[in-house]
C-alpha cells in the first residue's frame, strides 16, 4: 500500500516547479500557438519526467538498471544525432530554392545574419562558460532548431535541453524582437528602398544541381559539415528530381511531423529539475534573446554596407530576414515594408535572404564543429 | 576577467573571425555556383516586376 504513495511522499517543490514550466510550455504551444509542435511535446514531456521516479527515464530497480522510453529515444535519437538529422532532410524537402537563383546577391545576408551565433558565444565565455559551452549556446542564434540540437549534443549535452527550449521560444517570438532592432538601426527612407527583379523561370536542371554541388563543395571544404548540410540538400533533392514526388511529400509531412514529435518529447528527458533548475538556465535564455538581436543586427548592418557599394540599392530591412527562421523572418520583414509603403511588396526577396538564412546557419553549425575544440 | 577566462574569450575570438570569414566565403562560392549553373542551364524570362 506504500508504494501507491511513494510518489507524493517523494516529489520535491523543485520537481514541482519543472511541472509547472511544462505546463507554461504547453499554454504557450496551445494559447499563443509559438511553436506548438515542439513546445507541447518538450512541455508534457518535462511533467513526464518530473514524476518521481518515473518510468520514462532509467531507474535502478533491485540492484538493475531498468532502461525508460525517454532514455532509449534519448540515446538512438539524440546521442546519435539520428532525429536532428531526419528533421533536415524534411526540412531540405520543404525549402525552394528558386527565389535565390533570382536574385543570388541576397545570400550573402545568410553568413551576415549569422553574426548573433558568433557574438553571442564570444558574450557567453565572459559569462564563465567554456568554450564548448559558448559555442553551443551561441548556436541558439543559428534561429534553427534542430542545427541547435545538434552541436549542443556533441557540445554540451548537460545544456540541450535550456538551449532547445530557448531556441525554439525565440524562432516563436521573432515578429516581436526583430520590429525593434530594425527601426533602430533605420531610418524610413532606407525602410522604403524599393527593390527590382524578374520572375524568371530556373530550370529543373539548375535546381537538380545546386544541392548536389553545394554538399560536393562544403564537403571538400569542411568535412564537418557534410552531414548538416548533405541530409538538407538530400531533403532538396528529392523534392526538385520530379521523379521522388511521393516520398517528397512524405518527407514534407508525414517524417516531419513524426520526428519533431519525436525530438520535442525526448529533449523533454533532458528537463529534470536538478538539470534545469540552475542559473545557467536563465543566462541561456538572456544570452539566446543575445543572440537574436545580433543576428537581426547583423543583417541590416551588413545590407547597409553594401549599399555603400551598390548602384541599386537593397532596403536593408531584408538583411534581417538572413535569419534563418523561416518562413516567419520573411512575413515579418514584408509586413513591416507594407506598413512603411503598403506598394513596396518585398516578400520575394525577404523570402531569398531567409532561404539563404537556411543554408547560412546549417553552414554555421558546421563550422562551429569544426573551430572549436 | 581571469587568465583562463581571457584566454578562452581569445579562443572565441579567433573562432569568430575564422567563421564569420569562412561563412562569407562559402556564401560567395554558392553565389558563384548559382550565377554559373543558371547561365549554363538558363529558365525562361518570363517578366518583370518591382
Amino acid at each position: 500500500m506504500e508504494g501507491l504513495f511513494i510518489g507524493f511522499t517523494a516529489i520535491t517543490w523543485r520537481q514541482l516547479l519543472m511541472m509547472a514550466v511544462g505546463g507554461l510550455l504547453i499554454y504557450l504551444a496551445i494559447k499563443k500557438e509559438y511553436e506548438p509542435a515542439l513546445l507541447l511535446p518538450i512541455g508534457f514531456g518535462t511533467i513526464l519526467v518530473n514524476i518521481p521516479f518515473s518510468s520514462v527515464l532509467d531507474q535502478i530497480e533491485g540492484g538493475q538498471q531498468i532502461a525508460g522510453a525517454l532514455s532509449i529515444f534519448f540515446r538512438a535519437g539524440i546521442l546519435t544525432e539520428i532525429f536532428p538529422l531526419l528533421i533536415f532532410v524534411a526540412i531540405g524537402a520543404m525549402i525552394d530554392f528558386s527565389p535565390l537563383f533570382r536574385k543570388p546577391i541576397l545570400l550573402l545576408f545568410g553568413a551576415a545574419a549569422q553574426f548573433g551565433i558568433f557574438f553571442t558565444m564570444m558574450a557567453a565565455t565572459l559569462l564563465g562558460f567554456d568554450l564548448k559551452e559558448a559555442a553551443a549556446i551561441g548556436i541558439i542564434g543559428s534561429a534553427d532548431g534542430p542545427t541547435s540540437i545538434y552541436v549542443a549534443s556533441r557540445f554540451a549535452r548537460n545544456l540541450l535541453g535550456p538551449i532547445s527550449v530557448a531556441a525554439y521560444s525565440y524562432m516563436a517570438l521573432v515578429p516581436i524582437i526583430q520590429p525593434p532592432v530594425i527601426k533602430l538601426l533605420t531610418s524610413r527612407a532606407e525602410r522604403t528602398i524599393r527593390m527590382d527583379g524578374n520572375q524568371k523561370t530556373i530550370s529543373r536542371t539548375t535546381l537538380v544541381l545546386f544541392p548536389i554541388l553545394v554538399t560536393g563543395l562544403t564537403g571538400m571544404f569542411a568535412p564537418t559539415a557534410v552531414a548538416l548540410i548533405g541530409f538538407l540538400m538530400f531533403g532538396n533533392l528529392v523534392r526538385e528530381c520530379g521523379v521522388l514526388n511521393k516520398l517528397s511529400l512524405a518527407a514534407q509531412n508525414e517524417l516531419a511531423s513524426l520526428v519533431t514529435l519525436l525530438l520535442g518529447i525526448t529533449i523533454a528527458s533532458t528537463m529534470t529539475a536538478d538539470r534545469f533548475l540552475q542559473v545557467t538556465t536563465l543566462f541561456i535564455i538572456g544570452l539566446g534573446l543575445c543572440a537574436f538581436i545580433f543576428d537581426t543586427a547583423g543583417g541590416v548592418l551588413f545590407a547597409k554596407l553594401l549599399n555603400l557599394a551598390l548602384k541599386k540599392k537593397i532596403n536593408p530591412m531584408i538583411g534581417a530576414a538572413g535569419i534563418s527562421a523561416f518562413p516567419m523572418s520573411a512575413r515579418v520583414i514584408h509586413t513591416m515594408g507594407l506598413k512603411e509603403d503598403s506598394s513596396n511588396y518585398l516578400l520575394m526577396y525577404a523570402v531569398s535572404a531567409n532561404v539563404s538564412g537556411q543554408i547560412g546557419s546549417v553552414l554555421a553549425g558546421g563550422l562551429i564543429l569544426a573551430l572549436v575544440h | 576577467m581571469s587568465e583562463a577566462m581571457r584566454m578562452i574569450f581569445q579562443q572565441a575570438l579567433a573562432v569568430t573571425g575564422k567563421g564569420m570569414l569562412a561563412l562569407f566565403a562559402f556564401m560567395f562560392l554558392f553565389y558563384v555556383l548559382l550565377v554559373v549553373v543558371d547561365r549554363i542551364f538558363p529558365g525562361k524570362e518570363s517578366a518583370s516586376s518591382d
